[in-house]
């Protein structure tokens, strides 16, 4: 309840002001809109809004706590702050007064004319600012302290006294004016040559003593009815210290130059706080958008400024801070495609992979292959494979490569492998069913029909689900049922339905299903892919490929066990012993991989 | 009696929560987007429509002290052409939220302190039977900072620091799953790889022009991820083997943005921005594949620049961007594969090269309609091109061009 309240609060100390117009054109731009809009009667303007005149216009404000400002032509002004008790405009070009009531500085409350180069704080006064190359003062009642927007000289401040001018220039030096008393200045002229310094380190324009007491409400210097209760009667000489065309300090008035372009804010145009920069998102670690609601609020006083710059700040910061932080995060799971934890499978599903390898002996290895269907731990599927050659392993990659790929079967010239397999287990599984093959005593033994060595083992088995469906031991094989199965392709339901699959007597079937995808086009793979390199890993397109196995039987009680490999996994793991581009160009057309740990190939 | 006690209690209580907010001032900001187009990535492309939106309700307790609730989300079918995951993590959906809950403070004249706290929720889906809600990669962010502002004329300095806690709590490393840890092969490795926690320190430094005629802004950003769960992968003796070591992986990335614009007429503003980043991270890569083993794997340096220029025409009631982006990346140790996947000697180097061209009109101005004030017709178009020497791609694209366009409305308030 008490947000309820609190959100629909009325504000108490931020109010509007009024705009009227008196003369010519006068336009209005509110925050963040672009848009300088022609103010033809008096309107309400806010904190932050804008007010522009050209040539021989005017325009009256009256202000919280009833100050009134007449603008004068050529004239740029920000309402910076409007406020009960707090009043700062910032006059960019043109000429601005001021009659200000009601102001209590002993409770912190302040009235301010900001220019280019000069602040002018005013302690219950009536007073013009002109502002062109110079920023040029006169004061009416009352006083004001002038400082510099320098920083270096910027704690040093001029107090200003009715009937005195002074001009500040752009290099931040106070020239005092001639005094010219208004008329109802009773306290005559004064010495304001001289400045000195007050008790409190400010220089007093007036050395002679307490400042004048309040004038009355004439209009000063003019003579007429009070401008700030008769508007009507403002002209451009109000804001001139005398009519003689002088500027306080004395140099020939310098016309303000033709009015300034309606500001715009930085990019503000094209800037989308949701992405940080243009419509489109920017490189996520390219350059961010400069801020397009301008600089931070600025003064010397303790309060935070227009609250649209601080919200519109704070929403650029946090999406900048956030557009940084998902280009961070981008990279982390990029690292994940990059090194091949997951990727796109054949299926158009995201698959997680792991594949690892570890040497138990010198001359043993041992690799995981391991891949499931993102988020769904049910559709694991993996196998590992342990192997122990003849000699010690190479403990470079080529070097391994070539040890791996000539475990099971030789090259085509007919040479004598130097690495072999001796022993190894192929365990695959979807967790549930699992296929494990073990073979020991292994001796390459030449094939004349091939021309090629093929690696023959003393010892073998294939058990499926603890089912035995060979079993090799001492050269001499049994076979569930009874006699060796046949082997044929099985052409099921389906375009890509066929495996190739051994049935044994009593219609135990184990069946293997191998498709090569090319996920860079989504579909299957067809022999141009096979490479012509001598580089042995490339035959099978090299790293373009992607590998489905699927092994099916009746004793699965879950269902297939599915397995996805790049080919060189495939032929680090011993699987794929390919070793020509007419092996690959077989595969591709459909025939079996030629690696043993499958255990299918014991026919 | 009682009752009558307890009531009077709290509405005293709620009296004394009301007084000081009895002054509080609200200024809404407000922006929205609805934006509909392609994305094209190769042969494929996706169609949507993409909605944005944010809601600052800043509220004044007093002139010295402000609370700024934000609220940003978002709902993407079209995916942006920067998109790091690259061409095939094609994301069919993306929906985010953060809400924010900042103060400014002005503790003096020139010195404003201002704390933040919030969080950021993004899913992600990618692919098109996955759901939205079970993204492999939606994060949740949770975070906490404070920043002090010095205020020097027409500009500032500012220093911040921030804690961010990252968590995925859908991405479990294959690799650490029990059913594969039980064979032996693989050991130790972490789960949550992705889960970090964040230390970040900025120091920034903003001006702009007396004539606010140029702003300048430059930041530098330090950022110090500790990973919770993410063990340094290591080598053995034999040279090729992976194993993972006790130390947890941490990273260290060190960001210098800036950013330059200038109006140099009432129609034309050109800006630019460079970004220089140091990436170092004690992480190494194995690759199974090719038996190689990386040393600081994933350590770079990278530069990107973008100057763009703005033509507004007259009465602001239309405006034209064009934007320009170049980018190099190098990286410190990793070395580039050929299209079968060997290694070679040179380093791995990306480059990229965009281009944006946005169109936008002022429906508000041109009907002069209220109900429209605000309101931009915006079309945009972008083309990114990414290419680098690296020509394995099996697992990630390094070579390719995407484009997208998008067509609708966007209000500012």
């Amino acid at each position: 309840m008490g947000i309820g309240l609190f959100l629909f609060t009325a504000s108490a100390w931020s109010e509007p002001a009024t705009l009227k117009p008196l003369k010519g054109e006068v336009y209005v731009q509110h925050p963040l809109k672009d848009l300088w809009e022609p103010v033809h009667r008096p309107q309400t303007v806010q904190e932050g809004d804008r007010v522009k005149t050209n040539n021989d216009s005017a325009a009256f404000m009256i202000l919280p706590d009833d100050h009134r400002v007449a603008i004068g032509a050529d004239t740029f002004v920000t309402l910076e702050r409007v406020a009960e008790g707090e009043t700062k405009l910032y006059l960019k070009a043109g000429s601005v007064r001021s009659k200000v009531r009601h102001l209590q500085t002993d409770l912190g409350q302040y009235y301010k004319i900001q220019t280019p180069t000069a602040v002018v704080a005013v302690r219950g006064t009536d007073f013009s600012v002109i502002q062109n190359i110079s920023a040029n003062i006169h004061v009416f009642e009352g006083m004001v302290d002038l400082s510099a927007l320098r920083k270096d000289i910027a704690n040093t401040t001029t107090r200003l006294e009715a009937g005195h001018s002074a001009a500040l220039d752009p290099s931040g030096q106070v020239q005092p004016g001639p005094a010219t008393p208004p008329p109802s200045d009773p306290g005559g002229p004064r010495d304001a040559t001289m400045p000195k310094k007050n008790s409190d380190g400010s220089q007093n324009a007036n050395p002679h003593g307490p400042p004048p007491p309040p004038a009355s409400g004439l209009a000063a210097g003019s003579g007429g009815p009070a401008w700030f209760d008769h508007p009507e009667s403002i002209t451009p000489g109000l804001f001139k210290p005398d009519s003689n065309g002088m500027t306080p300090n004395g140099q020939t008035p310098t016309r303000p130059g033709p009015a300034q372009p309606p500001e715009t804010r930085w990019n503000n145009t094209s800037f989308n706080p949701l992405s940080g920069a243009s419509v489109e998102n920017p490189p996520p670690s390219g350059p961010t958008a400069l801020n397009p609601y301008g600089p931070p609020p600025t003064g010397n006083t303790t309060t935070l400024g227009n609250p649209t710059t601080l919200g519109t700040q704070a929403l650029r910061d946090t999406i900048l801070s956030r557009n940084l932080q998902t280009q961070l995060q981008g990279l982390l799971v990029a690292g994940l495609y990059q090194d091949g934890s997951v990727k796109l499978g054949p299926d158009g599903l995201w698959h997680q992979y792991a594949d690892s390898i570890h040497l138990s002996a010198p001359d043993q290895v041992e690799f995981l292959n391991a891949t499931m269907i993102a988020n769904q731990p049910n559709t694991l599927n993996y196998q590992k494979v342990w192997m122990k050659y003849n000699v010690s392993l190479p403990t470079t990659m080529s070097g391994l490569a070539a040890a791996t790929q000539s475990g099971f079967r030789g090259d085509s010239a007919g040479n004598l492998p130097s690495y072999y397999v001796t022993d190894f287990t192929n365990y695959r599984t979807n967790t549930v069913d699992y296929v494990q093959v073990t073979g020991s005593a292994g001796n390459p033994i030449l094939d004349s029909s091939l021309s090629r060595y093929i690696t023959k083992f003393s010892n073998e088995s294939c058990v499926v689900n603890g089912t035995t469906l060979y079993n090799t031991a001492s050269g001499v094989t049994t076979y569930l049922g009874g006699a060796a199965p046949t082997a044929a392709y099985h052409i099921g339901s389906g375009q890509a339905n066929v495996d190739y699959r051994n049935t044994y007597n009593n219609g135990i079937f184990l069946g293997r299903h191998v498709t090569y995808f090319n996920p860079d086009v989504q579909q299957m793979a067809d022999p141009s892919m096979a490479g012509t390199t001598s580089n042995s890993l490339s035959f099978l397109g090299g790293s373009t490929l992607v590998t489905q196995d699927t092994l099916v039987s009746n004793l699965f009680t879950k269902g297939p066990i599915l397995s996805f490999a790049s080919t060189q996994s495939r032929i680090l793991s011993g699987i794929d012993s390919v070793h020509g581009s007419g092996d690959a160009s077989a595969i591709l057309s459909g025939q079996l991989p030629v690696g043993l740990p499958d255990g299918l190939l014991r026919l | 009696m009682r009752i009558r006690t307890v009531l009077a209690v709290w509405l005293t209580a709620l009296w004394s929560v009301r007084s000081p907010l009895e002054a509080a001032t609200i200024t809404p900001i407000a922006h929205a987007s609805a934006l509909g187009g392609q994305y094209f990535t190769g042969e494929t492309h996706s169609n949507g429509f993409n909605l944005d939106a944010s809601v600052v309700p800043v509220i004044g307790i007093s002139p010295r002290l402000y609370l700024i609730p934000i609220y940003t989300g978002s709902y993407h079918e079209t995916q942006s052409v920067y998109n790091f995951l690259g061409e095939n993590t094609l994301i069919q959906k993306q929906f985010d939220q953060t809400a924010v809950l900042r103060l400014a403070w002005a503790a003096s004249a020139a010195w404003r302190i201002k704390p933040r706290g919030g969080f950021t929720k993004e899913w992600i889906q990618q692919s098109t039977d996955e759901d939205l809600w079970g993204g492999l990669f939606n994060y949740t962010r949770g975070f906490g900072g404070v920043s002090a502002e010095h205020v020097m004329g027409h500009g500032s300095l500012e220093i911040g620091y921030e804690f961010g806690a990252v968590e995925y709590p859908k991405y479990h490393a294959l690799v650490a799953d029990s059913r594969l840890t039980s064979t032996g092969i693989t050991s130790s490795a972490g789960s949550q790889v992705l889960d970090f926690h964040v230390h970040e320190t900025s120091l920034q430094y903003q001006i702009t022009a007396d004539d606010k005629l140029w702003a300048l802004t430059s930041r530098f950003t330090w950022m110090r991820e500790n990973f919770l769960d993410q063990k340094v992968m290591t080598q053995n003796a034999s040279g090729f083997v992976q194993d993972f070591s006790d130390t947890q992986r941490v990273d260290n990335i060190y960001t210098l943005s800036l950013q330059q614009a200038f109006k140099t007429s009432d129609r034309w503003t050109l800006s630019a921005g460079e970004t220089f980043q140091y990436y170092t991270s004690n992480q190494n890569a194995f690759d199974a594949n090719q038996v190689q083993f990386t040393s600081r794997y994933y350590n770079f340096v990278d530069v990107q620049l973008a100057p763009s220029i703005t033509y507004t025409a007259a009465q602001a009631l239309w405006d034209a961007t064009l934007g320009l982006s170049y980018g190099y990346r190098r990286y410190n140790h990793r070395q580039y594969q050929n299209t079968e996947g060997t290694y070679q000697d040179a380093l791995v180097y990306s480059m990229n090269r965009g281009t944006n061209v946005t169109l936008r009109y002022d429906l508000g101005k041109k009907t002069g309609w209220r109900s429209l004030k605000g309101v931009h017709a915006v079309l945009t178009g972008n083309v990114l091109t990414y290419w680098s020497n690296t020509r394995y791609e099996a697992n990630y694209p390094y070579n390719y061009t995407v484009s997208s366009y998008l067509a609708g409305l966007t209000w500012d308030f």
